[in-house]
C-alpha cells in the first residue's frame, strides 16, 4: 500500500490546477452502446486519448477553444467544436458508416495509426467481432480466436484449431478472461472451435508481452474478450443459420436509453446427422457407430446506468460439450465446460478518478461416466473460483495516467475424482484429491508522458499464493518505454515478469478437455517469466502501417510429466511431475492497410520455442511442438461493391515438430499373446512435419430484406485443397492371406480438405 | 483402456467432421528419412517353474529395414539362481509353432523356483555388447472367481461380458497382469490384456470386468499374473509407444525395459489359471 501512497503522491497533480478535464462516454448512436478503444483528439495535434472499457475518455486540456475529433472502427467520424472554460462533460453519440459492409474501412485512420504510435504499448493486438465476420471460416463458424492466429507471434494448436500458443508459451500460460471473469477452458470439441460466440462478443484485445500491471497470473499472454452489451434503444433479435451450428441473440433496452439486456445461444446440430447415419447402418455388422457429439453454449448481460456515476453490469456465460458412445460392447458419456459469472460496478468519483469493482466466478468441469450392467465407473475434476477485485484508475494531469488495484481469488481445485461401484457392493473404491489455494495480487502503474516523443510506462504487480501453508511471493515488474524520432516513426521498448501459480498437467501433446489444474503447493513451485521486446512502428505514406518486434522470453519451472504418469484417480500426482526450463525468441514483422477498397495486414514471425528438462529426451534441448521458425499470414480484404465483400487468407508454417519412432523391435510377449511390432521413439520433437500452407476464401453478399438486415456468407476453407499434415504414423503392412509381415510404411494423415460453407445471417 | 477408447473415438468424430462425411482420401504414404541409429540388443525370456530355460535375443533395426528379426550370433548368456552356479544358454534356434513363439537361447534344465529367489541374467555379445537383468519370483495369488453375464439382446446375438476376482494383499504394493486366451481349431486368440494395480484398492478384493464382447460357446483361459513394478512398467509403456504410433494427442513414450543395456523383459512368470466354458 505504501508503494501506492508513494506513487499517488509522487504525481499528485501538480501544474493540473490551470487544467481542465473533458470528460464523456462515447456511445453508437444506434444501439447505446459504449464504443471501447475509440479515438478522442484534438484535431490537427496528436493530443488524444483512447475511451476505456466503458467508453469513457477523459482528455486534460488549457482552456481554450478545440476541435475534437471521435473516430471509431466502422463508424462516421465526429468533430465537434468545444469552449472549455471548467471540467466539462460531454457524450457523444457515432453514427455507424452507411455502408456496413465497409466496417473496416475508416475514415479517419490516421488517428488509429497515431494513437499505436504514441503509446508505448506493444506487443498487442485487437480485433472486433465485426472484423473476424469478414473473413473466412472452417464451417463458416466465425472464431475469434481463430483470426486472432491470423497476426504475428500467435500459433494455433494445427489444423482448424482454436489453441493460442503464444511466443513459444503453452496453451495454459494464457489467461483467457470473458467480461473480467477467468475462462479455464476456452475451447469446444477438443480445441476445434473457441467458447467465445461471435454474436455475444464484442472484441478482444490479445497481450503478447508488454503486460499491464493489472494482469497477472498467467505466463505468456492474456486474452481480454469484451462481451456486448445489448442494444439500449430497441429490441433487436439476430442470428445465424450454418453449416453445423446455429445461433440466437436477443437484445434490447431494459429501461430505454439507460440500461439494456442480451441473451445469446448457439448448438452445433451434427449429432442429428451422425445418429441418422448410424441408424442407417445399424444392420451393417462391420459398421462402428459415429460418437454422439454436440455442444452449445449461452452467454446473458445485462447493464444499468445508476445516475451519471455508477454504472452496473451483469454477465453470465454457461456452456457444455457432450460426447457419448453407446453401442452394445462400450458405452461411455463424456461432458465438459465452464460456467462463467461476474457483477461489476463502475463508480466514477470525479471526470479523472474511476473504480471498477468486480466479483466473478468462474467454474470448469468434466465428467466421464461408464456404466456395464451393475457396474458403474465416473471420473470427474473440477476447479473452481471466486474472484474479487477493484482496479481504480487516476489521472492527475496529461501527462499522468495512473491504475492501481488489487484482486483476491479463492481457488478450489478437485483433481481426479473417480468412483467406481457395483450394485451388489462388490466393487466400491473412491478417490481424488482435493487442494484449495488463494491467490492474490496488488498493483500500480503509471503512465507517464515525459515529453512529447518520450512516453514511459511503469509498474509494479505484487502477487502470492497460499496453499498447505506455503506461501509464495512474486514480484514483478513492469515497464515500456516509446521514443518518438519523427511523426511517423517510433521505437519502443519494454520488459516484464510474470508468475503463474496454477498449473495445466496434460499427458498428451494436445489440450485435451481430461487436462488437470494443479496449484502450486509445497512441492511444485510456480512457473516465472521474463520477456524483452524491442520494436520499431513506422507510418508509411499515412496508409501503411509497419511494425516490427524482437522478443526473448525465458521461462522457469515448466512442468511436464514424466513417461508412463498415471494423471487419474493418482493420490501421489506430484511424483509424476517433472520439472525444466523454457526459452522462446523471435522477430516478428507487421504492415497494416486500413484505407481504400483493398485493406489487410501480412504479418511475418521468425521465431524458435525450445524446452529443457533433466528428465526427458536425456536432459537435451528440444522444440516445443509448435515451435515454427516461419509463419506467414495474409489477409485482404476487398470492397468489390456497396453489397459484396471479398476476402481471402493465405497462412503458411513451417511443419510442427513431431516425434517418430527410429528403431522398432519385435515382442513375442508370454505365450498366447501375439507378437507385436515396438516403435522405439529417440528423442523428442526431433521431426517436422512438412510445412502447412492453406488459401481460404470468402465472400459476404449483402441481402436487401423489407425488415432489418441480412447477409449471405460463402466461406471456402482451404480453397486448394492442400493435403496438410495433421499426423504422421508408421504402419505395419502384412500379407492378407499369410498375415505375415511383409514390409513398413510412413502414412500422413490430413484432417480437412476443402470445405465450402454457406451461413445466412439476419438481425431484425 | 478408457482413455484408448475415448481419444480413439474422438478422432474418429474430428475425422468424420474433416472429410464432411464424404470419401475424400484423407491418407497418404509418404518418405520419412530415417537416422541410421546402432541397433540394440533386445531379450525376451520367461522363466516358469518345471519348464526349460529359454531366451529369444535379437537387436532392434531401423523402422522401414526388412521385417526380419536380426539374431545375434555368438553371444554369452548366463542365468544364475540366487547364488548357485551360471547356467549357461546355448545358441540353438526352437521354434514352438503351438505357441508361434521362437527362442534363439536354450538349456533343457528345468527351472526350479519358489517365491522369494532371485535370478540373474548376463548376457554379452561379440561386439561387447553386455545386458543384465534381475527378476525375484513372487506369489501366486489366486484368482477366487471367473465368471460371465449376457446382455438383454435377443438370444441369438447375445454377448456376454467377463469378470474376474481376486485378493489383494495388504500392505504391499501389488501389480497384476490378467490375460484370456480363446483356443479354438485356428490356435489360440488373445482376448484380454489388462494391467491392474492395487492402489487404489490395497489389501481388499479386486473385481475386473470387461465389456460385452464373449460369444455363446467360447472356451477361455483366464490367467492372473502377479508381476513385479519392472515388469508392470515395460508391459505398460510398451502398450503406450504402440498406441503412441497413430495417435495426433500422444507424446512419445519411451521403452522402459526390466533389463539394462538394452529393450526386453527378464522376468519369472507367477500366474494362476482358470477356464471358463461360456454358455
Amino acid at each position: 500500500m505504501l508503494f501506492f501512497l508513494f506513487l499517488l503522491l509522487a504525481f499528485s497533480p501538480v501544474g493540473a490546477q490551470n487544467r481542465v478535464a473533458l470528460s464523456g462516454v462515447l456511445r453508437s448512436a444506434a444501439s447505446g452502446e459504449p464504443l471501447i478503444g475509440a479515438s478522442v483528439s484534438v484535431a490537427g495535434t496528436t493530443t488524444g486519448v483512447e475511451t476505456n472499457v466503458n467508453g469513457a475518455f477523459t482528455l486534460s486540456l488549457a482552456p481554450g477553444t478545440y476541435q475534437i475529433q471521435f473516430s471509431y472502427l466502422g463508424f462516421e467520424t465526429l468533430t465537434r467544436e468545444v469552449v472549455l472554460r471548467k471540467n466539462t462533460r460531454l457524450n457523444v453519440q457515432l453514427e455507424e458508416t452507411a455502408n456496413k459492409l465497409s466496417e473496416v474501412v475508416v475514415e479517419s485512420q490516421r488517428n488509429s495509426f497515431q494513437e499505436r504510435l504514441s503509446t508505448p504499448q506493444m506487443s498487442m493486438e485487437t480485433l472486433t467481432t465485426r472484423e473476424a465476420k469478414l473473413l473466412p471460416a472452417l464451417f463458416g463458424e466465425v472464431d475469434i480466436i481463430k483470426t486472432l492466429q491470423l497476426k504475428p507471434g500467435i500459433q494455433s494448436g494445427g489444423e482448424g484449431s482454436s489453441g493460442l500458443f503464444v511466443r513459444g508459451g503453452s496453451n495454459d500460460q494464457n489467461l483467457v478472461l470473458l467480461d473480467d471473469a477467468l475462462v479455464y477452458n476456452p475451447s469446444h470439441l477438443f480445441g476445434f472451435f473457441s467458447v467465445f460466440n461471435p454474436d455475444a462478443v464484442r472484441g478482444v484485445e490479445l497481450y503478447k508481452g508488454g503486460f499491464p500491471a493489472q494482469f497477472g497470473g498467467r505466463l505468456s499472454s492474456v486474452l481480454d474478450v469484451k462481451m456486448r452489451e445489448g442494444n439500449r434503444n430497441e429490441n433487436d433479435v439476430s442470428g445465424g443459420i450454418g453449416l453445423i451450428a446455429s445461433r440466437l441473440t436477443v437484445e434490447g433496452p431494459i429501461q430505454k436509453g439507460k440500461s439494456s439486456y442480451l441473451v445469446s445461444g448457439r448448438r452445433t446440430y451434427a449429432d442429428v446427422f451422425t445418429r441418422m447415419i448410424n441408424k442407417a447402418k445399424e444392420s451393417d455388422p462391420d459398421w462402428s457407430p459415429i460418437p454422439d457429439y454436440y455442444f452449445y453454449d449461452f452467454n446473458a448481460k445485462a447493464s444499468f446506468d445508476l445516475g451519471e456515476k455508477d454504472r452496473l453490469f451483469f454477465s453470465g456465460y454457461y456452456g457444455r460439450d457432450f460426447f457419448a458412445f453407446d453401442d452394445e460392447n462400450f458405452n461411455f458419456n463424456f461432458n465438459w465446460g465452464n460456467k462463467v459469472a461476474s457483477a461489476r460496478w463502475m463508480h466514477q468519483f470525479s471526470p479523472r478518478f474511476f473504480v471498477n469493482t468486480t466479483f466473478a466466478a468462474s467454474n470448469y468441469e468434466y465428467e466421464i461416466k461408464n456404466e456395464l450392467d451393475i457396474y458403474s465407473f465416473s471420473l470427474t475434476s473440477n476447479i473452481t473460483d471466486l474472484n474479487l477485485k477493484t482496479d481504480f484508475e487516476y489521472i492527475p494531469s496529461e501527462r499522468h495516467h495512473l491504475r492501481f488495484g488489487g484482486s483476491v481469488t479463492d481457488h478450489r481445485f478437485v483433481v481426479g475424482r473417480l468412483e467406481a461401484n457395483s450394485q451388489d457392493g462388490s466393487v466400491n473404491v473412491g478417490a481424488g484429491n482435493t487442494y484449495r489455494g488463494q491467490e492474490y495480487g496488488l498493483y500500480a502503474q503509471d503512465d507517464w508522458t515525459f515529453s512529447p516523443v518520450f512516453t514511459l510506462s511503469y509498474g509494479l504487480r505484487l502477487s502470492g499464493f497460499v496453499n498447505e501453508g506455503k506461501h509464495f511471493l512474486g514480484l514483478e515488474p513492469r515497464a515500456a518505454a516509446s521514443y518518438r524520432f519523427s511523426e511517423t516513426l517510433t521505437l519502443k521498448a519494454n520488459y516484464t515478469r510474470m508468475f503463474q501459480y496454477v498449473h495445466l498437467i496434460s499427458n498428451s501433446g494436445a489440450s485435451l478437455p481430461t487436462d488437470i489444474w494443479y496449484p502450486s503447493s509445497p512441492g511444485v513451485r510456480p512457473q516465472r517469466s521474463d520477456q524483452v521486446a524491442l520494436g520499431l512502428t513506422k507510418l508509411i505514406k499515412d496508409k501503411y502501417l509497419l511494425s516490427t518486434e524482437a522478443y526473448y522470453k525465458k521461462m522457469n519451472r515448466q512442468l511436464d510429466l514424466r513417461d508412463g504418469a498415471e494423471i487419474f484417480a493418482n493420490p501421489n500426482l506430484e511424483q509424476e511431475f517433472v520439472f525444466g526450463t523454457g526459452e522462446s525468441y523471435g522477430q516478428e514483422f507487421y504492415v497494416e492497410k486500413k484505407e481504400g477498397k483493398t485493406t489487410g495486414w501480412i504479418g511475418y514471425t521468425l521465431s524458435w520455442s525450445n524446452r529443457t528438462f533433466p528428465d526427458i529426451n536425456n536432459g537435451k534441448t528440444f522444440p516445443t511442438r509448435f515451435d515454427r521458425r516461419h509463419d506467414l499470414s495474409v489477409v485482404a480484404i476487398q470492397e468489390v461493391s456497396k453489397r459484396i465483400n471479398a476476402t481471402a487468407t493465405f497462412v503458411y508454417g513451417t511443419g510442427n515438430a513431431y516425434s517418430l519412432p527410429v528403431q522398432r523391435f519385435i515382442f513375442q510377449d508370454v505365450e498366447g499373446e501375439d507378437y507385436t511390432v515396438i516403435p522405439v521413439y529417440p528423442e523428442r520433437n526431433s521431426f517436422r512435419l512438412a510445412a502447412y500452407h492453406r488459401l481460404d476464401l470468402s465472400l459476404v453478399y449483402k441481402l436487401r430484406p423489407r425488415r432489418g438486415s441480412s447477409d449471405l456468407t460463402f466461406s471456402v476453407y482451404n480453397a486448394y485443397n492442400r493435403r496438410n499434415p495433421y499426423f504422421v504414423f508408421f504402419e505395419t503392412v502384412r500379407d492378407e492371406a499369410t498375415d505375415q509381415i511383409t514390409g513398413f510404411v510412413a502414412k500422413q494423415v490430413s484432417l480437412f480438405p476443402v470445405i465450402p460453407s454457406v451461413t445466412y445471417n439476419f438481425k431484425f | 483402456m478408457l482413455f484408448q477408447k475415448l481419444f480413439t473415438r474422438s478422432l474418429s468424430l474430428l475425422l468424420l467432421l474433416g472429410t464432411g462425411l464424404s470419401s475424400c482420401d484423407m491418407e497418404q504414404e509418404i518418405e520419412v528419412p530415417l537416422p541410421d541409429l546402432p541397433p540394440q540388443l533386445v531379450v525376451e525370456c520367461y522363466l516358469e517353474d518345471g519348464k526349460p530355460f529359454r531366451l529369444s535375443l535379437s537387436e532392434s533395426s531401423g523402422y522401414f529395414a526388412p521385417p526380419e528379426a536380426p539374431l545375434v550370433k555368438g553371444a554369452t548368456v548366463t542365468i544364475t539362481k540366487n547364488n548357485e552356479a551360471p547356467i549357461v544358454l546355448r545358441d540353438t534356434l526352437l521354434v514352438d509353432e503351438e505357441n508361434e513363439k521362437v527362442y534363439t537361447h536354450f538349456n533343457r534344465r528345468l527351472v526350479t523356483s519358489k517365491p522369494g529367489d532371485v535370478f540373474t541374467l548376463v548376457i554379452t555379445d561379440t561386439q561387447g555388447r553386455r545386458l543384465t537383468g534381475t527378476t525375484k519370483v513372487l506369489t501366486v495369488v489366486p484368482l477366487d472367481s471367473v465368471g460371465y453375464k449376457f446382455n438383454d439382446k435377443p438370444e441369438q446375438s447375445q454377448e456376454a461380458y467377463l469378470l474376474a476376482r481376486w485378493k489383494d494383499e495388504a500392505g504391499v504394493n501389488n501389480f497384476y497382469r490378467l490375460l484370456a486366451h480363446k483356443k479354438d481349431s485356428t490356435g489360440i486368440d488373445s482376448q484380454l490384456d489388462a494391467e491392474v494395480n492395487d492402489r487404489l484398492r490395497d489389501g481388499q478384493k479386486i473385481t475386473y470386468n470387461t465389456t460385452y464382447r464373449f460369444d455363446r460357446h467360447d472356451t477361455l483361459t483366464v490367467k492372473l499374473f502377479h508381476v513385479d513394478e519392472i515388469y508392470y512398467d515395460f508391459i505398460s509403456s510398451v502398450e503406450d509407444a504402440r498406441r503412441a504410433n497413430g495417435n495426433p494427442f500422444a507424446q512419445p513414450v519411451s521403452i522402459r525395459s526390466t533389463v539394462a543395456g538394452g529393450f526386453g523383459v527378464f522376468t519369472h512368470l507367477n500366474y494362476s489359471a482358470k477356464e471358463l466354458i461360456i454358455k
